[in-house]
């Protein structure tokens, strides 16, 4: 325990020496713990995320990660046996407290899933359809707005002819963008991705870090992955979380050259995960 | 001795369960050679004519389907208009809103609907309901609307409204399982991605959920009208079994399922009965073409579902 409240004092302290600010936090997550019925999920886990960077959560399977992601937009909230407690800071306010009106979260907080869910409408109204919930908009703006999300979603040049065509008719890859500039186009400030690559193949998932890399400056973007390479590649901040505890939390290049946790040295060298 | 999983020899259980599959299966096509024979002679004095003859008089011997066919399609067809849209939302009150401890209890009750018997819908529909749709609605509208002919003759309750709705709760059982077991095959995660974009339960449901499940959706209520044209017993008690087509909603009519339970014990000509196997034989196809259609449509669905996972 100590070491990671410790972890995060350094970070801060590091942060303080470096000039930077403690209000380029834009999440901050406080002594957060979650359970799945009665199985404890993840254990008093604290850390910043600063906006418009890209921060990895990384770790073996069924260390929470994708746990942890879930519960910025409280998407767990759709099943009933799930529970969340402590603090989640965002614009000052607890997004975990019961007031708090999740359709407007969620318009803030995007999520992009592993495997991409295209919704059985045209690639038109798969973008519309986010849209239209919050605001009334002409359909010039609507077509307007959509071209602005594909085009930074890098998919217009490809469907740009073929936005009625059903989205299932596109490739993994394209699908995957596609749910990608789905959550851009309501104008989020986080975006959440739960391995959105994983279910892709090698070209495919260059061109989504391609574009996590290109939407970094304008997003903050949350990403989960079991591809320690992929965390290396496209992070600022890497937290590295084992069996429900946060491990490690630091600078992702410190973190990968020189780890200071033994656990966080024998994953990244492939002892265990 | 014989090698035992050799492929010319069937061991008794394998010979068994394969005639047990045939019987079964060979069922349906001795029926309908049965009802093609036996209406023969209703074929060869009416044609076609039988289908579009609007008179049905057994004192005459002269038989006209139109009635008949006309009640089965106009009750079917209002009782899956009421059916259809509380089923659905059951449906989706069961999968996306309801708290566990309120769904089972729900889907049990629902399930229970099925389980009462045919004749007790009509003896409550006849004793019980056709009063009271009587008194509380067809009055009320009709005094509402005088002139209306959906409304016209005497507000005695018994006649294809009454029928109608009494077949809509018959067959509403059988839509909410049908699109629960289909919206439960939707992938966690078409629902996830969709409340994380901050839609509510009902945006969700409607316009991705609904969309997504369209076919089956569809294949459910026409299983459901495929179940209301042969409904026989509760009709037969409700509907007033007069061979007319009039607009009026609350004017006796008459169903081919309920014709025949009323005639055929006392069908006394040849023609008379050849004519009813004839109707049979409609209603026979009708429910055959009905439930093919709505079984391709689910099983598209299933088929979907299937390799998408």
């Amino acid at each position: 325990m100590d070491s990671i409240e410790g972890n995060i004092l350094s970070v801060e302290k590091e942060l303080i020496h470096s000039g930077e600010i403690v209000s380029n936090v834009e999440l901050m997550v406080k002594n957060l713990s979650f359970y799945y019925g009665k199985t404890v999920a993840l254990k008093n886990i604290s850390f910043p995320i600063y906006r418009e960077k890209v921060t990895a959560i990384i770790g073996p399977s069924g260390c929470g990660k994708s746990t942890l992601l879930r519960c910025f937009n409280r998407i767990f909230e759709l099943y009933k046996e799930q529970k969340a407690e402590g603090e989640i800071i965002f614009r000052g306010t607890n997004i975990l407290s019961r007031d708090v009106n999740l359709t407007m979260l969620r318009s803030k907080i995007g999520m992009i899933f592993q495997k991409p869910t295209p919704f059985p409408l045209s690639i038109y109204d798969n973008i519309a359809f986010g849209m239209k919930l919050y605001q009334k908009m002409s359909r010039s703006e609507i077509r307007e707005r959509i071209e602005v999300a594909l085009r930074k979603a890098a998919l217009w040049d490809e469907v740009k002819d073929k936005l009625l065509e059903p989205a299932t008719s596109l490739s993994g890859g394209q699908q995957q963008r596609l749910c990608i500039a789905r959550a851009i186009a309501i104008e989020p400030e986080v975006l959440l991705m739960d391995e959105p690559a994983s279910a892709l193949d090698p070209i495919a998932t260059a061109k989504i870090e391609e574009l996590i890399e290109e939407l970094s400056g304008k997003y903050t973007i949350v990403i989960v992955t079991h591809n320690m390479q992929q965390a290396a590649r496209v992070s600022d901040y890497t937290a590295f979380l084992y069996l429900g505890e946060l491990v490690e939390y630091s600078d992702t290049e410190k973190f990968f050259t020189n780890p200071k946790e033994k656990k966080s040295k024998e994953y990244l060298t492939g002892r265990f995960g | 001795m014989k090698i035992p999983f050799s492929k010319k020899e069937r061991t008794p259980f394998e010979v068994l369960s394969f005639i047990s599959a045939i019987a079964v299966f060979s069922i349906i096509f001795l029926i309908f050679f049965a009802l093609l024979i036996e209406s023969f002679p209703a074929m060869k004095a009416f044609g076609f004519k039988f289908l579009i003859g609007l008179k049905w008089d057994p004192v005459r011997d002269i038989y006209g389907a139109l009635p008949q066919i006309f009640g089965t399609l106009t009750t079917s067809f209002l009782a899956i208009l009421i059916a259809f849209p509380v089923g659905i939302l059951t449906a989706f009150f069961l999968t996306e809103i309801s708290p566990s401890y309120l769904s089972r209890p729900i889907s049990i009750g629902v399930e229970l609907l099925s389980a009462v018997p045919s004749i007790i819908y009509g003896m409550w529909g006849l004793f019980v309901f056709a009063p009271i749709i009587s008194r509380r609605l067809i009055i009320p509208i009709k005094n509402k609307f005088p002139n209306s002919p959906l409304f016209e003759g005497p507000p005695m309750g018994i006649g294809i409204l009454t029928a109608s709705i009494i077949l809509a709760i018959m067959i509403l059982p059988l839509i909410v399982s049908i699109c629960r077991e289909i919206l439960l095959l939707i992938p966690d995660k078409v629902r996830e991605s969709a409340y994380a974009m901050g839609a509510t339960k009902a945006e969700v449901s409607f316009k991705i959920l609904f969309p997504y499940a369209k076919k089956g959706i569809i294949g459910s209520a026409f299983l459901a009208i495929g179940r209301a044209l042969g409904e026989t017993m509760a009709v037969t008690f409700i509907i007033g079994n007069q061979h007319n087509i009039t607009t009026s909603l609350i004017s006796p009519s008459s169903t081919i399922a309920s014709t025949l339970a009323n005639e055929l014990s006392e069908a006394v000509t040849k023609l008379h009965t050849s004519s009813l196997i004839f109707l049979g034989l409609v209603l026979f196809f009708l429910s055959i073409t009905v439930i093919s259609l709505s079984r391709y449509l689910i099983y598209s669905v299933e088929k979907n579902s299937g390799s998408r996972k």
